[in-house]
């Protein structure tokens, strides 16, 4: 015979009042016991377990009062008690109010879409099985001198095989090679980029989603390509892609072997399309010689799955041997391999190439600081105002304390209390990142979703962060004002207590000080793009309209050029193998006459392949010599131009002595005919390189436009139809340099903005501060300024003596912050090669604003306070 | 006279006690419901409604004796109050008042 179940017996004496539950469960085991007998024991036990949850309802759950008052800490009646008083106390003082709840809301606003942000980078790459165990190769060229001369993410393609053979116990290698193609599908013709050419063991390493196609097979055979999910949509439509044949560039024939799920935006690679790696074999494409033997050509991401627990610097350390082995005996001196673990690269891997541009570590530090600058000087409002507001609550204190309230019964008031305001803030905080997170994802070009705060860690970190910013902000109050002694605060003898704040102005100095330091970083970050913008770069960038074309030898280019400039609206059509404000990333050693014979000078020298219009098409200006030139016919061959660092490094005091010297540029020997200035290939965070410009056939394949004013639409409109006639069916796509130029500084112009949001949100929060303590101070001190005015103060004097006090503060929040920025953005400076200094009129022009807010704040409330009729202020005592 | 307002389900408990008389406690008011209604009848609600009724001072209740199929556990015995008398009785008169006023005609017959 069993008794009713275990569980629901135990629930029901923990839900129900204990004052009925002898009567309650009396009456279910009665009706149990006469259920087993009528309907057997199985139906008489779930249904006694239907009973019990049928008493889950308010009147079995209501305990009954307690007549006598219980002298716990923690009474859920006296918290009750709390949270009434503070709701009276939040509505009594409604300006008060708000202005603690509105700093402390838009703090952690702040604090939460930082937060999103640094979660966000920190998450990147991390939805691999393997995360942990993948690592890529990188490599690094040193000059002969030691210093780096190039570092690069990418590696030479025999480098994955000869890992495998000479370090068996790697899991896998996967070397994978970044290229774009034009892709044809019956009347679907597009450019694409993100084509991957990979090994077919990608998905052994990376866990790509397959949606369609056998991950084992797909990238077996060769001209086989994977379509990602958009993709396929966007080609095939409804239809089925498997087996469909494309067509890229024209050329080659793919079939479709797949379709993958795309990455998600947390990686820092996003194929959109994967060609099997065996493609490369074949002589149109790459050539299988090419992959087994050439070491020049680094652009194959290549990426090792090692085992678990295996220290990879071991095999660094091993690197260098594994080279001198494989490429020559002295390989190690100018090149060095590196492995960077997978998950690290997207915030710490800054090197001159990588699939994608990359997070920066940095930016996490210095967003997860300014948060926590926020949310302090939102803190330090809260307290500050609380601690301002006790002065009208100290009789309250006094009361309960004669009444009987133990300290810590008024501390657990206080810390309910601001747990409670800052519970309200909360909700405001959330519904304010709700409206601000479309801005916030077309900032940071993220795809940030609400949904992420809604995660089950995030929600525990909302809680922790509501607790420990009430509690925190709450503790100073609560144990400050609990210490008052009831005597003397229901006597009135508050004022001396609350005089010496010290803490408070403390505070309000901090809070200054790091609202200054914001607004100084500010106007130097904008004032270093004023800079930046304004810099003579040597060459002309505007109304530069870029194109590109392979440089075929079946096109007649200059048949093109003069169809372009037929129209007045161009003015000149230059060609090059890369455009200014991209990278230089060729590099090779320069070679000029010693003695009789041609000698190797140890110095790199950045290369750009140019034809004889791309000097004009810049406007860029010589220093000495002549441009290439259609007259001389060597020029094609054997004609060098160098810049004027160029010459420098390589020993020449003037340009003209350069001119017509003999030199040799890796395999090529020539005549220098021409030197330019320097001019700014690159992004003023690096120094101007040297550069060799020559004419290099088959790599020219920029084609630079430049617009003379005019009508920009109607040469568009004509360089469109030219492109059209010229290459039929190809879609036509165009770019202006000068908004090139403004993608090299993205990165400042989105600190600039944050800058400025955040010194604006600081100052807005320090103000409101202010004004709440302003409101306070004349309140306290109506009495002494009826007595002043009687005594004939002006209202001038009364507005400056109020004002003082607080002026006095900001001032020593700008002398503490002004050392500080000035060594931050020192730093920050360093990233550019040419910037500008900090002048003394910034520390000038942030310390008056800083002044300038806070007495617009103060003042409002002075001269209220001093305009008050003395008469009013007097009569009552 | 503003009278407390009861609910049907109120209604039958609060006649079930007066029914039952002396031994009406939870079990036997939901049993005797159940075979008068002859609709199934849970505890907690029979409960529900005595707390209420017990609330509008209709009934009152005192503790009774323990039997051993109540695992030793006393039950709570109610009787009607005079309040709760007098409402049954002010509702019932409203009953026969309206049944006086319907003429034979109004409802459809049922074959009687």
């Amino acid at each position: 015979m069993k008794p009713p179940p275990r569980w629901a017996d135990r629930l029901l004496e923990r839900f129900c009042a204990p004052h009925l539950l002898e009567e309650i469960q009396g009456d279910l085991h009665e009706r149990f016991e006469r259920r087993r007998v009528l309907f057997g024991e199985r139906a008489a036990r779930r249904q006694y377990g239907w009973e019990v949850l049928g008493f889950l309802r308010p009147f079995a759950l209501k305990r009954k009062r307690n007549a006598t008052s219980t002298t716990y800490l923690i009474s859920h009646m006296m918290i009750q008690n709390y949270f009434k008083i503070a709701f009276r106390n939040l509505r009594k003082h409604k300006a008060f109010s708000f202005i603690n709840i509105a700093g402390v809301a838009l703090g952690l606003a702040c604090f939460l879409m930082l937060a999103l942000y640094v979660k966000d980078e920190l998450s990147y790459d991390r939805h691999h099985a393997h995360a942990d165990r993948i690592y890529r190769l990188s490599r690094t060229f040193l000059s002969k001198d030691g210093t780096v001369s190039l570092r690069l993410g990418h590696a030479a393609p025999p480098f994955g095989p000869l890992i495998k053979q000479d370090f068996p116990e790697v899991e896998e290698v996967v070397r994978m090679l970044e290229t774009g193609a034009l892709i044809r599908y019956g009347d679907h013709l597009f450019n694409e980029n993100e084509l991957f050419v990979a090994e077919q063991n990608l998905f052994k390493v990376f866990s790509f989603k397959v949606l369609s196609g056998n991950p084992d097979k797909a990238l077996e055979n060769p001209f086989s390509i994977m379509f990602s999910r958009p993709m396929a949509e966007k080609y095939f439509g409804k239809e089925n892609p498997l087996g469909k044949v494309v067509r890229l560039d024209d050329q080659l024939d793919y079939t479709v072997t797949g379709v993958f799920e795309p990455l998600p935006a947390q990686s820092h690679f996003h194929p959109s399309f994967l060609i099997s790696f065996t493609t490369l074999n074949d002589d149109r494409v790459y050539g299988a010689e090419g992959l087994r033997s050439n070491w020049g050509n680094n652009s194959f991401s290549t990426f090792l799955l090692l085992p678990e627990k295996y220290d990879a610097q071991k095999m660094v350390k091993a690197f260098p041997d594994f080279q001198n082995r494989h490429i020559d005996p002295k390989a190690s001196t100018y090149s060095v391999l590196d492995l960077m673990k997978l998950t690290d690269i997207h915030l710490h891997s800054h090197l001159d190439s990588e699939i994608e541009a990359n997070g920066d570590i940095q930016y996490v530090y210095l967003f997860s600081a300014i948060a926590l600058f926020i949310l302090i000087i939102a803190c330090i409002n809260y307290m500050n105002l609380a601690t301002a507001k006790s002065a009208t609550r100290a009789k309250e204190v006094g009361m309960r304390k004669v009444i009987g309230a133990v300290r810590l019964q008024l501390i657990n008031q206080f810390l309910s209390e601001s747990v409670l305001l800052v519970g309200v803030s909360v909700v405001l905080a959330v519904g304010i990142v709700v409206l601000c997170l479309p801005a916030l994802n077309n900032f940071t070009q993220k795809q940030l979703s609400f949904a992420a705060l809604l995660d089950p860690t995030f929600l525990a970190i909302l809680v922790f962060i509501t607790l420990f910013t009430g509690l925190v902000a709450g503790s100073y109050p609560a144990f400050f004002m609990t210490s008052f002694q009831p005597i003397s605060v229901l006597k009135g003898r508050m004022a001396s207590v609350l005089k010496n704040g010290m803490l408070r102005q403390t505070l309000v100095v901090a809070q200054f000080a790091i609202a200054v330091v914001l607004i100084i970083s500010t106007v130097v970050v904008y004032t270093q793009m004023r800079y930046i913008q304004n810099y003579k770069l040597g060459y002309s960038k505007d109304q530069v309209v870029l194109l590109y074309a392979s440089d075929d030898s079946t096109i007649h280019f200059e048949s093109i050029k003069e169809r372009l400039k037929a129209n007045s609206n161009i003015r000149e059509v230059g060609r090059s193998s890369r455009v200014p404000s991209g990278r230089l990333l060729d590099s090779w050693e320069a070679y000029v006459m010693k003695g009789d014979s041609m000698a190797p000078t140890d110095i790199n020298i950045k290369s750009l392949s140019v034809d004889e219009d791309f000097i004009p098409t810049y406007q860029i200006e010589m220093a000495a010599g002549r441009n290439f030139s259609r007259d001389y016919a060597t020029d094609k061959t054997a004609g060098f131009i160098l810049n004027e660092t160029a010459v420098r490094l390589l020993g020449w005091k003037n340009p003209a002595d350069a001119v017509g010297n003999r030199f040799g540029y890796g395999a090529v020997r020539g005549q220098i005919i021409g030197v330019t200035k320097d001019y700014h290939f690159e992004s003023l965070h690096q120094k101007v390189a040297p550069i060799v410009m020559f004419h290099q056939p088959g790599r020219m394949s920029r084609v630079s436009v430049q617009v003379s004013g005019g009508d920009l639409q109607q040469a568009l409109s004509h360089i469109e139809s030219v492109w059209q006639s010229q290459f039929p069916g190809r879609p036509f796509s165009y770019e202006f340099l000068d908004q090139r130029f403004g993608q090299l500084y993205a990165r400042e112009q989105t600190q600039q903005m944050l800058f400025g949001i955040f010194a604006g949100i600081a100052i807005f929060i320090s103000c409101l501060g202010l004004l709440g303590l302003s409101m306070f101070m004349a309140e306290v001190r109506t009495k002494e300024i009826g007595v002043r005015k009687v005594l004939g103060a002006s209202v001038g004097s009364i507005v400056v003596m109020l004002s003082s006090d607080f002026l006095k503060l900001v001032l020593v929040a700008i002398a503490i912050a002004s050392p500080i920025a000035w060594y931050g953005m020192r730093s920050w400076l360093q990233d550019f090669a040419y910037h500008t200094d900090i002048s003394w009129w910034v520390y000038v022009l942030a310390g008056t604003l800083a002044v300038g807010i806070a007495l617009l704040t103060v003042s409002f409330q002075s001269i209220k306070a001093a305009l008050m009729n003395p008469v009013k202020s007097l009569r009552s005592e | 006279m503003r009278r407390n307002y009861l609910g049907e389900f109120e209604e039958l408990v609060l006649l079930t006690v007066a029914v039952l008389h002396e031994g009406a406690y939870g079990v036997a008011i939901a049993d005797e419901l159940e075979r008068q209604t002859g609709r199934s009848v849970s505890l907690s609600a029979v409960h529900a409604a005595l707390h209420r009724l017990e609330e509008k001072a209709m009934l009152n209740s005192r503790l009774g004796e323990a039997t051993a199929e109540r695992g030793g556990r006393r039950k709570r015995l109610f009787t009607v109050t005079a309040l709760g008398s007098r409402t049954l009785q002010s509702i019932r008169e409203t009953r026969n008042r309206l049944w006086d006023s319907i003429s034979p005609q109004a409802l459809p017959a049922l074959g009687l």
